[in-house]
């Protein structure tokens, strides 16, 4: 007495194996591809001197709106083209990987380790310390950063330090809201108990126990944040209040060629194209990284 | 007959390949029966009363073949659209856990007001009557001023309560209870077992009794179906299921449920693991755990037999 | 309810004063604040009247106090350039941001939550992918770039839209569509993960056993409770929403608040940036505690709580 149901599910079902098949090869790339992308950035910038085959600053004025390589009027000595004042978009992308890399990094490295402190202190001694420290990430995470950046700028005027400033005063916020929750979580466990009846002091339990079994968390924290922090600088660039010219940086090579979008659109494009690409990279190693070493973070 | 299930096939599609949870499993609930279906986890059991309901998770989850004859009808042939009819209306299922099963952002009334208003022509004004009918009908105090409250207001038994009320609002003909009182304490597992036989005298509801515990199908079925890798292995009248099992894992899942006035102090549990459904032995599922295996039992899976009007066990064993 | 109002503004009130006295002291630690409140051509009398004004001479603790004082009296200062108080500038520029942003802002939230919830609903069908693929699009490229691409194309190329300005309609176009790129891919995500979150509970398998259509399945009982935690976090989304305004502003040339904060960024008009600042962080702190009560409302717990 077996009845079959109509073919249209079986139809389904060679469907769904179908698309397996797809994903995985797509999750295999989606580490590949992001992790050379990224390997290629950084040793673009760390050996920017030697690649790059032009002086990025040195202007050429007889050379410039030379398109790029593959459109007619280019020359092969700019492959990407040259700028306003014939200055190589190729060479210039190279240094600014410089700027992107070390802002972010520098950010990265002064924001975490604000934010893990608070939030291993908050979570740890919870009651009014925590309650106080959370109450001001809320605010710092509801303050808008770029016009802090803006104060900054009038301040001390725009360039590097405005911008790691801006970025950092703000940005521990981030990691000491998910710092805070984990750690205390772990300061509930069992081994921790098990250290203040052996009469652990607090900061040897902090840093001691709570830590370690952090690291994962902010690790993944760390890394999602690079394409963040590259996007964040390159709009601080783009507005002018970054690293002051003539030096590159790719938010400031967008803004350059605005005002020649109809004769000379490649200044803008590649820069551009050079953000988006770092920063799609970074986040996909990031969700990488975060699926193998804490799948509990999904949400971020 | 309220329900008869025939030869069901259910199967989970996933990354792995074809998880058959439910292979071709036969069973029938009568008017004012209620029928247990036992097991370990991930037997198949909860994969039974979703097949059904008709609510697989999809698109993984899915109906191979068989005939599921709700009333009459197979419910398998069923449009979407015609299955909803059915549901809440006909068949209706209570699930495993009162704390996550009730929306936490509306309240009692509302929730219950809801599959009231789906399925019955009332007007507006009678439906807060019937409401609090069926809340008391679950035996739910104060019907009127739980009607306003919030999930969260409530505690554990009466959420399940309240789930119970949803599931019978419209007074259906079949009713799956899906390990209703794992997440409750004993002592409040007892009263909702209480409840169940008072609402069946009361509305003469057919019941499908899912549970893991052979102590809970002691007090409350009629007959029940052990379930082992996706199979039924033995139906029985329970009084006989106790009394003289058949099948070696039946007895083996009987001398592990503690029993107060037995002397031996130990209790007896099942070595090894159920085996993976997605590669099962050729022979009898249950050969690998097996004591008192042939070598038959290796080789060809036993065929259903028939031992009497009400009994049918699947062992090589058995003759 | 009433006290979780009532807390939430005074936490609000602490903010404002924590943002006060934040650009207080970016005034003190650049050095000299007269020279930084002056402009090139002001003449010594002037920079003296500046000081005196702001009370340099005087301790922190009274410099501060007349600081505040000037700020609850809606005296947020003269900008340096035109000599024009402060506030009649904020109130040429404010509301030409609010017409840009707030449609926008709505637009962004409306098509997020209804693209989220569809692909969540469709879950790893053909359209839950486009979703996902311009979720990831959306937090890669960079806001700016994308909008100075859109004029490209369909302004400098194509010729269809204006490139700058706010008197058509059609001026509207291109700004309110950069400004939906930068807010609604995170949120978009965000909706979806919670949906599939919520899609996955029992009490919507409960609702589908009492045989609901699936409109009031996806739409009353998964969408409510999938509100709950993006709108927690539309909150966090304002500062980007603001960065938003400014990059779009300057593109197109928008004469809102953001122009007005860059030019008097690069003009080195500190009252101007100082009084963008106050007042946008008032608007931010006024839209978070709407948030709180609104988040209320979504769920009775909050509700009924004591504290």
């Amino acid at each position: 007495m077996l009845s079959t149901l109509p073919t249209a599910k079986t139809k389904t079902k060679k469907q769904y194996r179908g698309v397996t098949r797809v994903t995985r090869v797509i999750q295999k790339l989606a580490f590949w591809v992001p992790l050379i992308i990224m390997i290629a950035m950084i040793i673009l910038a760390i050996f920017a001197n030697f690649i790059a085959p032009h002086d990025p600053n040195l202007p050429k004025i007889t050379d410039r709106y030379t398109p790029p390589v593959f459109m007619e009027g280019g020359k092969s000595e700019y492959l990407l083209g040259t700028d306003q004042i014939g200055r190589d978009i190729l060479s210039r992308l190279i240094y600014g990987a410089r700027v992107s890399l070390s802002v972010s990094l520098l950010v990265i490295l002064i924001t975490a380790a604000i934010g893990t402190m608070l939030g291993i202190a908050a979570g740890y001694s919870g009651g009014r310390a925590d309650a106080i420290i959370m109450r001001v990430v809320d605010m710092a995470l509801s303050f808008p950063g770029l016009l802090l950046a803006m104060l900054l700028a009038v301040a001390i005027g725009p360039g590097f330090t405005t911008v790691v400033l801006a970025l950092s005063i703000l940005g521990w916020a981030g990691y000491a809201r998910m710092i805070r929750g984990e750690a205390l979580r772990i300061s509930q466990s069992d081994f921790v108990a098990q250290a203040r009846v052996n009469g652990a002091s607090g900061w040897r339990i902090m840093t001691r126990h709570i830590f370690p079994n952090i690291i994962n968390s902010l690790i993944v924290l760390m890394t999602l944040q690079v394409g963040m922090m590259i996007l964040a600088e390159a709009g601080l660039s783009y507005l002018g209040l970054g690293i002051t010219v003539p030096t590159p940086s790719w938010g400031a090579m967008v803004s350059d060629g605005r005002a020649n979008l109809d004769n000379a659109w490649w200044i803008s494009l590649f820069p551009g194209v050079c953000i988006g690409l770092v920063v799609l990279s970074g986040n996909f190693l990031g969700d990488w990284i975060r699926d193998k070493l804490d799948p509990r973070l999904r949400q971020l | 007959m309220v329900l008869q299930v025939e030869d069901l096939h259910t199967s989970f599609f996933t990354k792995m390949g074809e998880v058959k949870a439910v292979d071709g499993i036969s069973f029938h609930v009568r008017e004012r029966e209620t029928f247990g279906i036992v097991g370990e986890s991930g037997c198949g059991k909860s994969v039974t009363g979703l097949s059904i309901m008709r609510l697989l998770p999809e698109p993984s989850g899915q109906i191979v073949s068989g005939k599921i004859i709700l009333e009459g009808k197979n419910l398998v042939e069923l449009s979407k659209k015609h299955m909803r009819a059915y549901r809440g209306k006909v068949v209706s299922m209570i699930l495993q856990d009162p704390m996550t099963s009730l929306n936490p952002v509306y309240t009692i009334g509302d929730q219950v007001g809801e599959a009231v208003r789906m399925h019955q022509d009332l007007p507006e004004n009678m439906v807060e009557a019937e409401v609090i009918d069926v809340l008391r009908l679950l035996r739910i105090p104060a019907p009127e001023v739980r009607l306003k409250e919030y999930p969260f207001q409530l505690s554990g038994g009466m959420k399940q309560r309240v789930v119970g009320a949803i599931a019978m609002s419209c007074r259906p003909r079949l009713l799956i209870a899906d390990e209703p009182t794992t997440a409750l304490d004993a002592t409040i597992q007892a009263q909702y077992i209480a409840l169940f036989e008072d609402i069946q005298e009361k509305t003469n509801v057919a019941i499908i009794f899912i549970t893991h515990d052979f102590g809970v199908v002691a007090r409350i079925c009629d007959r029940v179906g052990v379930m082992y890798a996706g199979k039924i292995i033995e139906t029985a009248p329970t009084r006989d299921i106790f009394k003289n099992p058949k099948h070696p894992y039946t007895i083996a899942l009987i001398k592990s449920v503690p029993q107060l006035d037995k002397k031996d102090d130990r209790l007896f549990s099942i070595e090894g693991q159920p085996p993976s459904m997605m590669n099962l032995p050729k022979g009898c599922r249950f050969c690998p755990r097996c004591h008192v295996a042939l070598d038959i039992c290796k080789e060809q899976e036993p065929p259903e037999v028939k031992i009497s009007e009400n009994r049918s066990v699947s062992c090589w064993r058995v003759k | 309810m009433v006290r979780f109002i009532i807390i939430r503004l005074l936490q609000c009130i602490v903010a404002f004063f924590g943002i006060l006295i934040i650009t207080f002291l970016l005034l003190r630690v650049s050095g000299d604040p007269a020279a930084l409140l002056a402009s090139p051509n002001f003449s010594p009398e002037q920079v003296q009247a500046i000081r005196v004004e702001l009370g340099l001479d005087k301790s922190w603790g009274e410099q501060l106090g007349i600081y505040l004082n000037q700020v609850a009296h809606g005296n947020l200062g003269e900008s340096l350039l035109q000599k024009k108080p402060v506030i009649t500038k904020i109130g040429d520029a404010l509301p030409n941001t609010l017409k840009l942003m707030v449609p926008s802002f709505v637009l962004a939230m409306i098509l997020a939550f209804i693209l989220g919830v569809l692909a969540a609903t469709y879950r790893d069908s053909w359209w839950d992918n486009i979703v996902k693929f311009l979720a990831v699009l959306g937090q890669a490229l960079p806001g700016f770039w994308v909008a100075i691409m859109a004029v490209l194309i369909f302004s400098v190329q194509l010729q269809w839209l204006p490139v700058a300005g706010m008197d058509t309609p059609a001026n509207y176009i291109l700004p309110v569509s950069t400004i939906v790129f930068f807010t609604m891919p995170g949120m978009m995500r965000l909706v979806r993960s919670t949906m599939l979150d919520v899609l996955d509970s029992e009490y919507i398998k409960m609702a589908r056993i009492k045989g609901l259509p699936e409109r009031t399945v996806i739409w009353k009982h998964a969408l409510r409770n999938a509100l709950i935690s993006p709108l927690t976090i539309i909150g966090m989304l304002l500062p980007g929403v603001v960065t938003g305004a400014v990059i779009t502003e300057q593109i197109f040339n928008w004469p809102g608040m953001g122009r007005l904060l860059v030019e008097a960024t690069f003009a080195r008009d500190f009252p101007v940036v100082q009084a963008v600042v106050i007042i946008t962080a008032i608007l931010v702190l006024g839209i978070n505690l709407l948030i709180d009560i609104s988040y209320a409302w979504v769920d009775p717990q909050i509700r009924f709580q004591r504290t």
